[in-house]
């Protein structure tokens, strides 16, 4: 993705929140924009499976023990 | 009374309270008169309730005396993270972002139990800004420092907590934990963590980081410690729709019978430890001396195949930087300069996340917690470093947080309990954190574990050197 991009891509993200970033901390996002693609990388893959029993009604390990509400 | 002669431990000090060789008001104003000659240098406090302190220690005194006894806590000087509700004033979350209408005046339920046990709120304690920012020296507010060395950091989020309990200002403290954070304060300043089981104990009045990730937990010298603050911290409340239906309870008897290590089978992934992001090899040998502790008494290590660190940190984190950014959303719009660069750094990752980040995020989680389950279907308890090194330089933190989480996110994730305890020390002699976790709701096989470790070891027992040699009044 080029910085343009990035760039632009970031303010629509800050816009859409209408959270009033400074520009220096817009240019840190749009530089973010462009490394989370690598961070997250693994992430996507590693997500890459087969659907997942109870995936849609997920809750934490102490839920699905049958101990909560 | 010098330090020397002073209890350190919450057992100690309840059984000193009723022999009479101490009063409430004697531990309190000790406890005080400590904090007043170490905490501008430690920042283990953002408020100091003194006079409130001071009076409800003469009251529980007095209780004492006419045989009204509340139980174990009766009289003990705790202090509260202070992104946790008590009546005495506003909670700060260490953020020129205040807002003094949020639960003014009544305690969070955890709050209100301790208290209702007669435990002493001395105050509250350092976070990072709402438990998400970081160290910012430019704000004109407390930083929180290591114990055992002020160049260092105390570890977060629960800093204070951990520093506080460490050089002794208080003797437990309440933390709270969505990636780690009462673990991480608690291995950098060598005291005792616990996080409870999700749900297990009420999060109403406090402020939220991670929905579906954020544990409160005690923190003390020991496991037995945490144990008696976790008996009265547990339990049900209708105010929190995430908490479990358990009545909770009896972890400090359950300590009375010593637990059993004869064939307690440790699941242990001595590869990934080894292999995992800034474990150094100091700690990898104090961690094998650890479990050398228990495999001595009978234990038996069970290799396993731990998650991939990286991907537990990433999918924890995905997941508390948009909950932050969707708890936060109006203050955001109205205050952002007021907020400090660390969380304002970590809004802004919360802001770029995608959809299908968040859903590869969920996804990955349910992964991770299908497959601890089939881990813990063979094994008793899994054992871990709670970090790959001792307490990090103040200006040494990653930023994001993530790779502080490598080893304790994954209890986050899966919900279970998690205990981080001293396991031994650098070779420049400071401490280091043991975590042992467990199954949902086995909180009280983790204490019992963590408790056998401390009476088979004296690593819990060091006290830093800021603490050492005060004269108590």
């Amino acid at each position: 993705m080029s910085q343009d991009k990035a760039r632009a891509y970031a303010d629509v993200a800050a816009a859409k929140l209408g959270l009033p970033l400074s520009e220096a901390e817009l240019q840190q996002a749009a530089e973010r924009v462009v490394s989370k693609q690598v961070d997250f990388a693994p992430l996507h893959a590693a997500a890459k499976t087969a659907p997942i029993e109870g995936e849609l009604t997920f809750q934490p390990a102490s839920a699905q023990a049958g101990r909560h509400d | 009374m010098t330090l020397s002669d002073m209890p350190t431990t919450i057992a100690q000090s309840a059984s000193a309270l009723r022999d009479g060789r101490l009063t409430s008001v004697q531990l309190v104003s000790a406890l005080q008169t400590r904090a007043a000659a170490i905490d501008p240098r430690l920042g283990a406090f953002t408020t100091q309730y003194i006079d409130h302190a001071l009076a409800a220690a003469a009251i529980a005194d007095r209780e004492l005396a006419a045989g009204q006894d509340r139980g174990p806590l009766h009289g003990i000087p705790l202090a509260v993270k202070d992104i946790v509700a008590a009546k005495e004033g506003p909670t700060t979350a260490s953020s020129a972002v205040v807002d003094p209408s949020w639960w003014q005046g009544q305690d969070a339920p955890v709050v209100a139990r301790l208290r209702a046990a007669g435990a002493i709120i001395l105050g509250k304690t350092t976070t990072m800004e709402y438990a998400l920012g970081e160290p910012d020296s430019d704000q004109a507010l407390a930083q929180p420092r290591c114990a055992w060395d002020l160049g260092r950091w105390a570890g977060g989020s629960s800093s204070g907590s951990g520093s506080g309990v460490a050089a002794g200002l208080m003797l437990g403290a309440v933390g709270t934990d969505t990636g780690g954070s009462v673990r991480l304060p608690a291995a950098f300043n060598g005291i005792t963590g616990h996080k409870p089981t999700f749900g297990l104990v009420p999060k109403s009045g406090v402020h939220v980081l991670g929905f579906s990730l954020d544990a409160v937990g005690p923190m003390a010298r020991t496991a037995r410690d945490c144990a008696l603050m976790l008996d009265v911290m547990a339990g049900h409340d209708a105010s929190d729709a995430s908490s479990a239906r358990v009545a909770g309870g009896g972890y400090a008897k359950g300590l009375d019978t010593p637990v059993n290590l004869t064939g307690l089978r440790i699941g242990v992934d001595l590869a990934a430890v080894a292999g995992r992001v800034g474990c150094d090899p100091a700690t990898f040998g104090v961690f094998e001396a650890a479990l050398r502790v228990f495999t001595d008494a009978g234990a038996i290590l069970v290799p396993y195949v731990a998650p991939e660190w990286r991907l537990c940190a990433l999918s924890a984190a995905v997941v508390w930087q948009v909950d932050a950014l969707t708890y936060h959303h109006d203050l955001l719009r109205e205050r952002w300069s007021e907020f400090g660069r660390g969380i304002r750094a970590q809004f802004i990752e919360g802001m770029l996340v995608t959809p299908s980040d968040m859903k590869a995020a969920d996804r990955v989680r349910r992964q991770i917690c299908a497959h601890m389950a089939q881990v813990l279907d063979g094994v008793d308890i899994v054992m871990s470093p709670t970090h790959g090194t001792a307490a990090l330089l103040y200006d040494e933190r990653s930023g994001s947080g993530v790779d502080e989480t490598a080893f304790t996110s994954l209890w986050n994730l899966t919900g279970g309990p998690a205990i981080s305890l001293p396991m031994g020390v650098t070779g420049e002699g400071l401490p280091l954190g043991l975590q042992i976790a467990g199954r949902a709701f086995d909180d009280g096989q983790v204490l019992a574990i963590a408790d056998a470790f401390q009476a088979m070891t004296a690593h819990h027992r060091a006290m830093p050197p800021i603490a050492r040699g005060e004269m108590l009044s």
